[in-house]
């Protein structure tokens, strides 16, 4: 296979084929959760767009030259990979605080649970240790592989959170069913807007 | 506060279960929105009514090809649509407004994007489906973000979807496979007809599309309902047209991006704007008023959006067509592109040139 197109496969797949939120539902509690205000879910899609980068990175460096060699991976990951999110996570947050303070206001809880959101232990493990990704383009990725295929990942997770968050801003002045009002039609939104990737399963054979 | 009392009564009215009759007369006078402003006497059932109009001659010939199942499922998923609509209403203490026809014209859109051999049950629920789940439950008309009828049809195609790619079939007039029953058939991997005909394969493609102009105008029996006739899906875009109901740009922009795109890719152009559901979903479905974008410019990014995803898909996936999908998702895209996509507020065009003008001016004399 042609090397650029290994590539461009490798993001669509991570970008839409299997977007993260819409067709494998990780990282529900920011879509949620940080999706009522536009500004907001553009703060959280570039501060996950970092931390998912750059926990791939360590987690790469980490599994190839440190764990695998020990020959710890196997039992060791999942506490080294949380390690690298939770400090990476640390220091986001104390840049956006100092840039920033309007937007770590907003952003609130949710800045912190970037830790414990899901979607980035997914991309870190899915990126780095063999046998757990789901395309079928490669068994284990190289260092850039990983890379794109992570900035696939983080730019699904961005692009949906932010027509999420417009799709909600829009129907703020809707009167939409008391019973329905807040997470229940995010739901019944995300619902709709999973079926029409559906569409893309399947694409180019991934 | 003396401006906040009527609120507050309304408010009490509300929680009371009282229907808010008077209130709702009130503050349809105190309809607030954004200018300008134009008074005009269309009504919602108006626009609707002539939207169903526009969609008889291809719903009398659809049924005509498709015989008195495709009957059926017409009637039943505006059926369903009307009945749902009118049970939450109800349920919700609010005025049942299926005299506005919009859930009609919801129930027949559904209807005309089915294939005519379905059982009865599956087009009434996707009525029930394409009004609770794509209509109401946003807050009823004007406020859904996907459009109804495709809500349901993607709910229906996801779920039997063995019934939603093979079921045409069998319907009376189409030659294929016509001596065995639909149990007999695990899977058949398209979704559209034209695709079991083996025309989507791209080598033949080229040599044989323009033996399929013909049916394709006039009368093609593979097709679902409302497929069955381009000339007919014409004839009501040209009424839509005439009356203004809908932007030409949508359909216009959309058929001429699959167009272009599919010409580049190597299908015959005039095949692709003809075959599948791309004619009805551009003409009747894309422009859709609630879900599209309000500006021109954004009519445009909405519209060349359904295109390339339509074409993608058509060429790259499974699906052999894409146009539901495809609208689905720029509906969803919708809101997106109105945040960024703002109108030139009025007197600024002028203004700028004014100041253009002035600058020019004051650069001449300086020189």
């Amino acid at each position: 296979m042609n090397e650029a197109y290994r590539y461009f496969l490798i993001f669509l797949g991570a970008l839409l084929i299997y977007n993260i939120l819409l067709i494998r539902f990780i990282a529900l509690c920011p879509l949620i959760g940080v999706s009522t205000q536009v500004e907001t879910s553009i703060g959280m899609a570039m501060s996950v767009l970092f931390v998912m980068t750059m926990a791939t990175t360590a987690s790469w460096v980490a599994w190839n030259y440190i764990l695998e060699p020990l020959g710890v991976g196997e039992f060791l990951y999942i506490p080294v990979f949380i390690l690298i999110i939770a400090s990476l996570v640390q220091f986001t947050e104390m840049f956006i605080k100092k840039v920033s303070p309007p937007l770590y206001r907003a952003m609130g809880i949710y800045l912190p649970l970037i830790t414990t959101n899901c979607a980035v232990l997914a991309a870190a493990t899915e990126a780095v240790k063999p046998g757990f990704l789901k395309l079928n383009v490669a068994y284990h990725f190289s260092l850039p592989e990983a890379l794109i295929y992570t900035i696939g990942v983080a730019l699904g997770f961005g692009l949906v959170l932010i027509v999420f968050a417009c799709i909600r801003e829009r129907l703020e002045t809707s009167p939409v069913p008391h019973a329905f009002k807040g997470a229940p039609i995010a739901f019944i939104i995300a619902a709709c807007l999973s079926l029409a990737f559906m569409g893309f399963a399947n694409l180019l054979g991934l | 506060m003396p401006e906040k009392q009527p609120d507050s009564e309304l408010e009490k009215e509300q929680e009371a279960g009282v229907e808010p009759d008077e209130a709702r007369a009130e503050s349809r006078l105190l309809n607030i929105g954004v200018s300008p402003h134009i008074r005009d006497s269309s009504t919602t059932a108006g626009i609707m009514g002539w939207v169903i109009v526009a969609l008889l001659p291809i719903t009398a010939y659809g049924i005509y090809m498709g015989g008195v199942s495709a009957a059926i499922v017409v009637a039943m998923s505006i059926l369903g649509a009307v009945a749902t609509e009118a049970v939450i209403q109800r349920l919700r203490h609010e005025p049942v407004t299926v005299n506005d026809l919009s859930a009609v014209l919801t129930g027949l859109l559904l209807g005309l994007t089915l294939p005519p051999e379905l059982p009865f049950w599956m087009p009434l629920l996707g009525g029930i489906v394409a009004i609770a789940l794509g209509k109401q439950v946003f807050g009823g008309l004007g406020h859904n973000i996907f459009n109804p009828a495709l809500v349901g049809r993607a709910v229906l195609f996801v779920s039997y979807s063995k019934y939603m790619t093979t079921s045409y079939l069998f319907s009376p007039k189409a030659p294929v496979f016509a001596s065995q029953s639909i149990k007999s058939i695990n899977a058949i991997t398209t979704a559209t007809p034209l695709a079991a005909q083996g025309l989507v394969r791209k080598d033949e493609l080229t040599v044989a599309a323009s033996r399929y102009y013909g049916p394709l105008l006039v009368g093609n029996p593979w097709g679902c309902i409302g497929e069955v006739s381009a000339v007919l899906i014409l004839v009501g875009l040209a009424i839509l047209l005439y009356k203004g109901l809908v932007d030409w740009r949508i359909p216009v922009c959309y058929v001429g991006t699959v167009v272009v795109l599919s010409w580049i890719l190597g299908m015959d152009p005039l095949f692709a704007a003809l075959a599948g559901g791309l004619l009805f979903g551009a003409c009747f479905m894309a422009t859709d008023y609630v879900t599209n974008p309000m500006t021109a410019w954004g009519k445009v990014i909405f519209a060349v959006g359904c295109g390339i995803v339509t074409t993608v898909l058509r060429f790259y996936s499974n699906l052999p067509e894409g146009v539901m999908f495809a609208i689905l998702l720029m509906n969803g895209f919708t809101p997106l592109i109105d945040r960024y996509v703002k109108p030139v507020p009025y007197g600024v065009r002028a203004m700028r040139r004014a100041q253009a003008a002035a600058e020019a001016e004051q650069a001449g004399e300086a020189a």
